[in-house]
């Protein structure tokens, strides 16, 4: 279960507070339900019985105890969570920066030192302290992996700040947490934690623009509306309305999670998202002929 | 010991008129209109209960495609919108309509007439809301309509000002209920009926009444201020401008935490009073569960971040109202214990509502306990808005609230109606709903810490999620049978079922010292009452002892309504007052150094003479002089009218140097501020002329209705009361910072 599989710090932290708090719920629930059922079974009336138990009003003493016990529980816990709250929201001297930028239906992830953009896949290296700015550019969004422990919202006007450190290399899902429209629930997140040296790879990878070939599939990006939304870097001219694609033929998925990366699925997506993220702000390209389809997702399939 | 009880006198039959369908639109009476929101609630919860069933159709395979997501972010929308404002909120006040004034030994509520306009404002409100799907146009921003979602050009279609306008119109029926039975309970009880002898049910219903005159008017606005936005081109929560979208969750949680509570606090009480009669011995710690109720009441309005510890808030914050959540759980936790001490050493008869109350004290206590959880700010930050908290609130509102209400229908259902439920079909019904209820909330808590966050149309085929959501749709469709099979047993009682007696379960309160129904004045006579069980002590021959002397009961009901209202216009002007403080110098642009603060004291001083020259006509009215009364009371017309000239003619000037109310954030404020507060000037002059017009065809005359003429001087003074703060604040503040 993701939420008890932390595989941060900060999720390890919280994920201990939370064990504490379920053990303790489930004795306070026991407790309750053993009075119900001993009373239930004890005191059951038996059929037609009109008779009186003795007409008891109240105990001072009981309702103080039970008034003050649970009172200092709480008092207890409420240390623990402050102790927790330090702990997560602690501040990661040498931290490495990531912007997270939420948008209506998708994530635009910065690197600062070394600067890069992507989309929609993030990378990040283990054992390393990153800080990560949460920011939107249209309506609240928020950013929840799971197994990361903890979440904070992206909302516009602002930057949240949110630590974390990955200490486990793997593959990491997670979604929005906070409603944002129609699609919603394909705004999903995707991890991949990997060892600083592989991570390094990836991210100067990242950095490399394309080099313009004149292939046919790179004339039909341009020769559309696509660019006026997806910026593939090395092609002039540059948008940033729509994810930025200058290496879209690494990533695992498409559409911010709805379908796999292949090149069947991402020819369906070029010919109609809508039949498959219906609401999704981009528009269809039925009227590209077959050829130029193909060509189109071959050349996007190469942007390893 | 047991005594037969004495008979308490009965009317005759002939007294008890068979109804008319007239009379249902024309009644004044508490008991039918009651019975107009029972029924109307119930019509709206099938209808709600057809959205739950529509979303947990499209959930309960992974990818499915029964549901488009436009129509699925409409349908649990509506849900919720529905479930809260139009179900359950209605149905406890319903119940409180119906009940209240019979346990309190009174004749009617105070304010019949205003009682009726409630629930007609209630039923055209949620007909607004759902003429929104006729128009094409459901609302779909979330029952909460979290800004810039809801705001243009996010939301460019209507759905969002059906939501706004529905409940604007059914929150004012709300408002009114508070009033209506904050004054009942205030003022209308028999003589004996001390306020340390209420019953829980009225007790609760009457924290409930002051907490929804302490939250709704939040809601309304935000509501008014989202409107603005949309329709005036006002900045309050537009982030392009400035303006701030975490205000919204301020505004909409202030009101929206106590809510939860309104629709828990009754519900509480129909537990406390179904429990002591099906294990016949009184309430455990009668006072500590009222002073626990009193306890949640005030820190409910404390704790409403709780719902934004993921905003970014910062430390101080979230430790703050982290904090002031987990202290809540304390006098919560107190009645779970008092309930439980109750059964403890009792006589338990486990008739169809004590099952139900049964139920409810274990959902509650689970539900309780996950919402300490959340108050917990990290864990909060792990299962925030994911289906743990789903889980969570079904639990309590729906495994505790509605438990509650099934509880309360089989209980007082021979009273309102004279006929008694099956109890051979009800226990069939109640296990239907316990099976269904759990299987369908209890796995959420599993899926939410899986990973399945809340208002998501489908989710992938991941292991066990599938399994998962399927058995939560089969429970949603075993509470739906149960649902329209009590619906069923309804019908057939009322056709001719088995007849009620005046007291079925042999409860101790006063609604079962009247027939059942009762008559159209309640009681013929009333016991004597001498203790919260009247009687209990009636069947054991008790002596009836005096009630201390209560110098509330003497109150003038509407005096203390008036007093009531403005206590919720506090709340209005409050959330107004203190969006301004935020906005007065955050933008560029005009500031409060571009008002003419001279001009606006000039016209200040004609508004506060008005308040003058009513105390002087009430004064000459003391003394029954008609002449002098109403010279002052034109005077005070006079007055408020210049000042309301000299506001319309401010407005204006601004308007001419290009100031309108969507330049920046303080002209948004300012225009926002002022004008509500010109419009309840604008409400008085209407109120002080139909003083005035009575006064001249001598209604007041010889010291006759004098109360309507002080309950209107109180609001006027309020209206200008509230100026002189907002006077100062917006106008005296700019000249020393």
């Amino acid at each position: 279960m993701p939420s008890f599989d932390p595989v941060s710090p900060q999720g390890l932290s919280i994920s201990n507070l939370f064990w504490f708090e379920l053990i303790v719920s489930g004795l306070l629930l026991a407790l309750v339900v053993g009075v119900l059922v001993i009373a239930l079974t004890r005191f059951r009336a038996a059929p037609g019985d009109a008779t009186e138990p003795p007409q008891r009003h109240g105990n001072r003493r009981l309702e103080v105890i039970w008034t003050v016990s649970p009172a200092v529980l709480l008092a207890i816990v409420f240390v623990l969570v402050i102790a927790t709250i330090r702990t997560v929201d602690a501040d990661q001297p040498g931290a490495r920066t990531l912007r997270v930028v939420g948008h209506q239906w998708w994530w635009e992830y910065v690197y600062a030192d070394p600067q890069a953009t992507t989309a929609n896949e993030l990378h990040v290296p283990t054992g390393t302290p990153l800080q990560m700015s949460l920011e939107s550019i249209d309506v609240i969004h928020s950013f929840h992996v799971p197994q990361f422990g903890w979440m904070q919202d992206l909302v516009p006007g602002k930057a949240n700040r949110m630590s974390i450190l990955v200490d486990r290399a793997g593959v990491y899902d997670g979604y929005c947490n906070q409603y944002c429209g129609l699609q919603h629930a394909w705004m999903r997140v995707r991890v991949v934690a990997e060892p600083p040296d592989q991570f390094n790879t990836w991210i100067q990878q990242q950095r490399e623009p394309v080099t313009p070939s004149g292939a046919r599939g790179e004339q039909v990006f341009l020769q559309n509306t696509c660019v006026a939304c997806h910026a593939i870097r090395g092609l002039p001219p540059t948008a940033d309305i729509g994810p930025d694609l200058t290496h879209v033929g690494g990533r695992s998925t498409l559409g911010a999670g709805v379908i796999d990366n292949t090149p069947d699925n991402l020819r369906r997506w070029i010919f109609n998202p809508q039949a498959i993220k219906p609401g999704v702000l981009m528009p269809a390209y039925q009227k590209l002929g077959d050829a130029d389809l193909s060509a189109l997702v071959d050349y996007l399939e190469s942007l390893k | 010991m047991t005594v037969a009880a004495p008979a308490i006198p009965t009317p005759a039959a002939e007294q008890l008129r068979p109804p008319g369908a007239l009379r249902w639109f024309t009644t004044v009476d508490h008991k039918d209109i009651g019975v107009l929101y029972l029924a109307t609630s119930a019509a709206f919860m099938l209808i709600g209960g057809l959205e739950a069933l529509l979303i947990r159709i499209q959930l309960a395979v992974p990818r499915n495609t029964f549901l488009d997501p436009a129509a699925y972010d409409a349908v649990f929308t509506m849900h919720g919108t529905t479930m809260i404002f139009l179900v359950v909120m209605p149905i406890l006040l319903g119940f409180a309509n119906y009940i209240v004034p019979l346990q309190i030994g009174a004749r009617d509520m105070a304010f019949p007439r205003l009682n009726a306009f409630s629930y007609w404002l209630f039923l055209f409100g949620g007909l607004i809301l759902y003429f929104a799907f006729l128009n094409g146009t459901p609302p779909d921003t979330g029952w909460f309509s979290y800004a810039p979602l809801s705001e243009k050009p996010f939301s460019l279609e209507g759905g969002v000002d059906y939501w706004a306008l529905g409940l604007l119109v059914t929150s004012a029926g709300t408002i009114a209920t508070g009033v209506n039975l904050l004054v009942t309970g205030v003022t209308l009880r028999a003589p004996g009926m001390g306020w340390f002898r209420l019953p829980i049910f009225t007790w609760m219903s009457l924290i409930t009444a002051w907490l929804i005159l302490a939250a709704i008017p939040s809601l309304t606005a935000a509501q008014a201020m989202l409107l603005i936005d949309r329709y005036l081109g006002a900045h309050f929560f537009d982030v392009s401008r400035g303006g701030d979208p975490v205000l919204w969750q301020h505004l909409f949680w202030y009101f929206g935490h106590p809510e939860v509570y309104i629709m828990a606090l009754p519900a509480f009480g129909i537990i406390s009073e179904v429990i002591p009669v099906f294990a016949r011995k009184p309430i455990f710690g009668y006072g500590v569960i009222v002073a626990s109720g009193l306890a949640i009441a005030f820190l409910s309005v404390a704790v409403w971040a709780h719902h934004m510890f993921t905003v970014g808030l910062g430390d101080v914050a979230n430790a703050f109202f982290g904090l002031s959540s987990m202290t809540i759980a304390v006098p919560t936790g107190v009645k779970v214990f008092s309930w439980l001490a109750t059964l403890w050493g009792g006589r338990i008869h486990l008739s169809v509502p004590m099952l139900y109350a049964l139920a409810f004290v274990l959902q509650f206590t689970i539900g309780g306990l996950t919402g300490i959880h959340f108050a917990t700010v990290p864990v909060d930050w792990q299962t925030h808005d994911t289906y743990y908290v789903v889980g969570h609130f079904h639990y309590v509102l729906g495994g505790g609230s509605l438990f509650a209400i099934l509880a309360a229908t089989y209980y007082w259902f021979p009273k309102i109606t004279g006929r008694l439920l099956d109890e051979h079909v009800g226990r069939w019904i109640f296990w239907l709903m316990m099976v269904g209820f759990n299987l369908t909330f209890f796995p959420m808590h599993i899926l939410g810490l899986m990973g399945q966050p809340r208002r998501t149309y489908t989710y992938d085929n991941q292991p066990g999620w599938g399994a998962l959501n399927f058995a939560e749709t089969i429970g949603a469709f075993m509470m739906a049978v149960g649902i329209l099979a009590l619906v069923w047993d309804v019908w057939r009682a009322l056709r001719g079922g088995t007849r009620a007696s005046d007291n079925p379960w042999n409860g101790w309160t006063l609604e079962w010292a009247t027939s059942s129904p009762p008559p159209a004045y309640n009681f013929v006579a009333l016991p004597p009452i001498g203790s919260a069980r009247p009687l209990w002590d009636l069947q054991h021959n008790l002596e009836a002892v005096e009630a201390r002397p209560d110098p509330t009961r003497n109150w003038r009901a509407p005096i203390v309504g008036i007093a009531a209202f403005i206590f919720s216009e506090a709340t209005f002007f409050g959330a107004l007052i203190v969006t301004f403080l935020e906005y007065r110098t955050r933008s560029p642009g005009p500031s409060p150094h571009d008002l003419d603060v001279p001009r606006t004291l000039l016209f200040s001083l004609f508004l506060f003479a008005s308040s003058g020259t009513v105390y002087l006509g009430e004064k000459r009215l003391a003394r029954d002089d008609q002449r002098g009364f109403l010279t002052w009371w034109v005077a005070s017309i006079v007055l408020g009218a210049v000042f309301l000239i000299g506001q319309v003619t401010e407005y204006a000037r601004l308007y001419a140097d290009g100031i309108t109310i969507s330049t920046n954030l303080f002209t948004s404020s300012f225009f926002t501020l002022t004008g509500f507060h010109g419009l309840h000037v604008f409400i008085g002059l209407i109120a002080l002329s139909v003083i005035g017009l009575l006064g001249r065809t001598g209604d007041f005359r010889a010291g006759l209705r004098r109360t309507a003429v002080d309950t209107v001087s109180i609001y006027w003074h309020f209206v200008d009361g509230i100026w002189v703060i907002i006077f100062s604040l917006v106008y005296l503040l700019g000249l020393v910072s």
